[in-house]
């Protein structure tokens, strides 16, 4: 459990790091925008995908589960 | 796009997106004409059938820079809305901009500029603009009812939605309601109370959402949302983080949508038998079915007079009428006495000649626009209030505040070739995967947020809206209002 969780954490600050550099170099330099805003958005979105990062595993593996039974059970009842 | 200087606008309708665009565009200098075929404003507000109303809570559904009253109701009804639209007339002045009870019958380029033929009460005209902006919607003023044969046989009234302005007309008769949308549950709601049996049929089931989620939570909060819109299918051009969570993430928003299946029809009671032993499921995944023309937000307890067997609801076509009914496509056929077609509008622009639709390319989705506002082929013909979107308001004040700022000249347009291109890549996407229909090049829906952003980002506005320390959270789980978007209009 504990070891889940840290892979789903760092997983989290994977993919958030990455959604905060997209956030930075789209919005930074682009007129009319805030760059304190701008700056405060990406590292709440870095600091939210990693804390929630373990979270958002289990749910993407349930899915996997329950997207696999019904792709499964569909070709069973088309055959 | 736009052309030469732009000095005068004819606008045709005098409704939300008309009134917007009148204020937009004296703002900026240019003298308006609203021309509306009706002697009152208010478009599709100004009349409408037995009780109808707003069917989205009025944070969603006024204008950003002119609130509702607080004793306002939730859910606005129609004629309070329509008095609220003569308040915004009369707070920004464009009362004199209104040519009501003039019927706008054809558009012509005559040069440079529009040249419109107009029928008055008394006489007819041709007066020329730098510009026209159509602000008629999307649906044209003719009813969509569809041709059923045998309708000679048939001895019973047969009525659109529309022509029912008081439910005592169908007091003490047999009533067919055809049809799943808001207008016709609205009408076999209403009708329970009055007639003598009501039946609701229809081929296709929707996703009804209802407007508390589990009864708590208004709509809003499980659909318009920033997180909610990366689970949708994603936009024309998705930033990475979308792509990856509909790639390889794809299991995430499939159960997402799965869950929310679950919950409308639990909470809704979808498998309610109804004739024949159909249920109320709809066969469309809601996350597709969202993009449909019919949007149900159905009013509270349709579902349980169905249940109760007070709505008989079929789910089947229409074959045809008989002396004493209609018979259905399953083999029933129903006695009635009248036929009520909740079946909504044609689209169309009766007043665009067939040169203009052809510029638009217009075909079986309708035509694709700039932004759905310009195409490059026809200049200085502009459409605001084209697009569905559940805050219709909104979006159609920003429209108008974009076509304002274009024709000032501080918001600047890519080449001809740069818009084609855009309108291709929209055209290509909507084709790949939204629910065929006439409306589907102007539907937006659950996409609206992107779409706001767009306008947005061309008039140098931040598309992300929310204030204060806690910015960014809200920004995730908290809808867009109106208000938001107040000091951009």
């Amino acid at each position: 459990m504990g070891d889940f969780f840290w892979i789903g954490t760092a997983i989290g600050a994977a993919i958030g790091l990455l959604n905060m550099l997209f956030i930075l170099s789209s919005r930074l330099g682009q007129t009319g925008l805030n760059q304190a805003k701008t700056i405060w958005q990406g590292l709440w979105v870095w600091a939210l995908w990693t804390v929630f990062g373990a979270y958002v595993l289990a749910l993407w593996l349930l899915g996997v589960v329950f997207l696999g039974l019904s792709r499964i059970l569909r070709r069973g009842s088309e055959a | 796009m736009i052309v030469g200087e732009v000095r005068t606008a004819a606008i045709i309708g005098a409704g939300v997106s008309g009134l917007a665009t009148a204020k937009c565009l004296t703002r900026v200098g240019i003298q308006c004409a609203v021309f509306d075929r009706n002697p009152y404003l208010g478009g599709v507000w100004a009349d409408g059938y037995h009780d109808f109303g707003v069917q989205v809570q009025k944070d969603l559904y006024e204008f950003p820079d002119f609130p509702l009253s607080e004793e306002a109701s939730h859910f606005t009804p129609g004629p309070v809305f329509r008095e609220y639209l003569e308040d915004y007339c009369d707070h920004f002045g464009i009362r004199e901009c209104l040519r009501l009870g003039t019927r706008v019958t054809l558009i012509e380029r005559k040069g440079d500029r529009w040249s419109l033929e107009v029928d008055g009460s008394e006489s007819s005209e041709h007066i020329e603009f730098d510009l026209v902006v159509v602000a008629a919607g999307l649906y044209s003023e003719t009813p969509n009812v569809p041709n059923i044969p045998k309708r000679e046989d048939f001895g019973g009234e047969v009525l659109h939605a529309s022509e029912i302005k008081d439910i005592s007309q169908l007091k003490g008769r047999r009533v067919a309601v055809i049809g799943y949308g808001k207008s016709a549950t609205d009408i076999a709601g209403s009708a329970v109370e009055v007639a003598d049996k009501i039946h609701l049929v229809f081929r296709t089931a929707h996703w009804p959402v209802p407007r508390k989620l589990l009864g708590i939570l208004p709509f809003k909060w499980g659909m318009l949302t920033r997180l909610v819109a990366a689970m949708i299918p994603p936009y024309v051009r998705p930033s990475p983080i979308v792509r990856a969570i509909h790639s390889i993430g794809y299991p995430l928003p499939w159960l997402f949508w799965r869950v929310v299946e679950l919950l409308l029809s639990t909470q809704q009671r979808l498998r309610t038998q109804i004739a024949r032993g159909e249920t109320l499921m709809p066969e469309t995944p809601v996350e597709f079915d969202a993009f449909t023309e019919v949007t149900m937000v159905p009013r509270p307890g349709l579902i349980d007079l169905i249940r109760s067997g007070k709505i008989s609801a079929h789910r089947t076509g229409v074959n045809a009428y008989s002396s004493n009914g209609i018979d259905l496509a399953d083999g029933d056929s129903l006695e009635v006495d009248c036929v009520v077609f909740g079946t909504g509008w044609k689209i169309g622009y009766p007043y665009l000649p067939k040169s203009i639709l052809n510029s638009l390319d217009d075909g079986p989705d309708g035509f694709y626009l700039y932004r759905h506002v310009l195409h490059p082929s026809v200049p200085n013909l502009a459409f605001v209030g084209r697009a569905s979107s559940f805050m219709s308001v909104t979006t159609f004040a920003l429209q108008a505040k974009w076509l304002a700022e274009v024709v000032a000249g501080r918001v600047l347009l890519p080449d001809a070739e740069a818009m084609r291109s855009e309108i291709n890549a929209l055209k290509s996407w909507k084709q790949s995967w939204m629910p065929e229909g006439p409306a589907r090049s102007a539907t937006l829906l659950l996409h609206m947020c992107h779409y706001h952003d767009e306008l947005l980002l061309d008039m140098s506005a931040d598309p992300l809206r929310k204030r204060g320390i806690l910015a960014p959270i809200s920004e995730l789980i908290v809808p867009y209002r109106a208000a938001d978007f107040r000091d951009v209009v």
